[in-house]
């Protein structure tokens, strides 16, 4: 039987987007005949060696690696650099695993992820000889609000779109095919209304933050720091 | 002019200590004070993403408490250039550079603008410090190259730096070299910084 690893790479833990996805993949995984365990928080396991060596274990044992994290200032979280960089010191046993990112952002766009990110964790699979299978972009992921515990079929539109995603992620595990290189995006700014209704969106956005640190008592344009 | 030196290189590798000494010496030379950090001998834990920086104590995190990174990141502020100093991994940042890079997050406001079509967050300070990013390897990867430049020229965007400014070194790289190198970006931010 095939076995998949998930590694869920959001620092914010449960609540979190990358979370939502790894809960949905879980469950097709299952339906489709693949064998896999919980997802592996990362954030977990970087702190000992003990608890590293655990996920390694896990990762050796796996045929296919998923790896469900956030963007975090245009690459991976630093948690997910720290796997990335143990990994590499035993590369030699990762040969022709298969490999697929997916990653989530804040902004919309989906190149933030696609320019840089996908790229680095491209040069880390072929550096330890993995198997790039593909990717999968999710420009907007924040919007999904997994932050605050949502599943990805509690979503929205884009939740649909997403899971439909991922049906085909694990229909390419199963027969044995690359999905190739996606990117989604929570609403496409080729369209005009889109564009339109995104400054409005920025505007509602912006008031709200301003709203909910007042709330708190702060006061969102602060500068505590002299320069 | 203050220049901070952020080292990101991994416990008990000394990959970065040359280059390290070399940047110092330069830039005290060209009149700047510095002030370095190894960052792996502090206590420097990554961002956990829960937002308080942006919503609850803006401009300061308060998510993750007792760790070392607070008094680091106000120094960034209030220095006029930032040095990265890491291992090139993967074409990015080593995690321990990294982890502090996240937790400057509340240096930028949650609120987003539009620039050139693209999103971004709202500057926090009216001004930010330049840029210097110094990778050192083994061997010369121009792939991975290619990729730090693009890493910082897209980090730029989002951290709003008057200037910035990428070099990859080799570890086999002597010691002239280098300092002729590095002597050169020096040479560009001051002369940015006191056009800009
Ligand atoms: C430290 C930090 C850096 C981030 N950098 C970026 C970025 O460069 N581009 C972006 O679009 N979103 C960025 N984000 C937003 C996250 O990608 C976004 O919140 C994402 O949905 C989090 O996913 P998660 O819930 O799976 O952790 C950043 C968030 C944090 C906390």
């Amino acid at each position: 039987m095939t076995k998949a690893v998930l590694l869920m790479g959001s620092p914010r833990g449960r609540k979190s987007t990358s979370n939502a996805v790894c809960i949905y993949l879980q469950e097709i995984f299952e339906k489709n005949g693949l064998e896999s365990q919980d997802p592996i928080f990362i954030r977990n396991h970087v702190a000992s060696e003990e608890k590293m060596n655990d996920m390694l274990v896990a990762i050796d044992q796996a045929d296919i690696i998923v790896l469900v994290a956030p963007l975090y200032d245009d690459t991976s979280p630093a948690i997910v650099t720290k796997t990335m960089e143990v990994m590499a010191k035993n590369s030699s046993k990762y040969a022709n695993k298969r490999f697929l990112p997916i990653i989530n952002s804040g902004f919309p766009e989906p190149f933030h992820i696609t320019e840089i990110a996908i790229p680095i964790y491209h040069k880390f699979a072929t550096s330890l000889g993995l198997h790039w299978t593909g990717s999968l972009a999710l420009g907007g992921g924040e919007a999904m609000r997994g932050r605050i515990g949502k599943l990805l079929n509690e979503g929205g539109g884009f939740g649909k779109k997403v899971m439909k995603a991922l049906d085909r992620v694990v229909e390419s595990f199963v027969t044995n095919s690359d999905f190739g290189d996606e990117a989604l995006e929570i609403f496409s700014l080729k369209i005009y209304y889109n564009r339109v209704m995104r400054k409005f969106m920025i505007w509602i956005n912006n008031r709200s933050w301003k709203k909910t640190a007042k709330k708190n008592g702060g006061q969102v344009d602060a500068r505590p720091y002299s320069t | 002019m203050g220049v901070l030196i952020l080292n990101g290189d991994h416990k008990g590798h000394n990959k970065l200590t040359a280059i390290q000494e070399i940047l110092e010496d330069e830039l005290k030379e060209a009149g700047w004070d510095t002030e370095t950090f190894i960052l792996n001998e502090y206590n420097i834990k990554g961002c956990t993403g829960c937002f308080k920086c942006w919503d609850t104590t803006p401009g300061i995190c308060t998510g993750i408490k007792g760790d070392d990174a607070n008094k680091i990141v106000e120094k960034v502020i209030q220095n006029e250039l930032l040095v990265f100093l890491t291992p090139l991994t993967f074409g990015g940042y080593s995690s321990e550079l990294k982890a502090i890079i996240e937790r400057m997050l509340g240096l930028l406001q949650p609120g987003q603008l539009i620039v050139d079509g693209e999103s971004h967050h709202l500057k926090r300070y009216e001004r930010y410090p330049s840029v210097l990013a110094f990778a050192v390897t083994d061997n010369l990867d121009k792939e991975e190259e290619v990729l730090f430049k693009k890493l910082l020229e897209r980090h730029s965007r989002n951290f709003y730096p008057p200037m910035h400014k990428t070099e990859v070194f080799q570890t086999k790289e002597n010691e002239e070299t280098i300092r002729d190198r590095v002597n050169k970006c020096i040479q560009k931010i001051n002369v940015g910084n006191k056009s800009g």
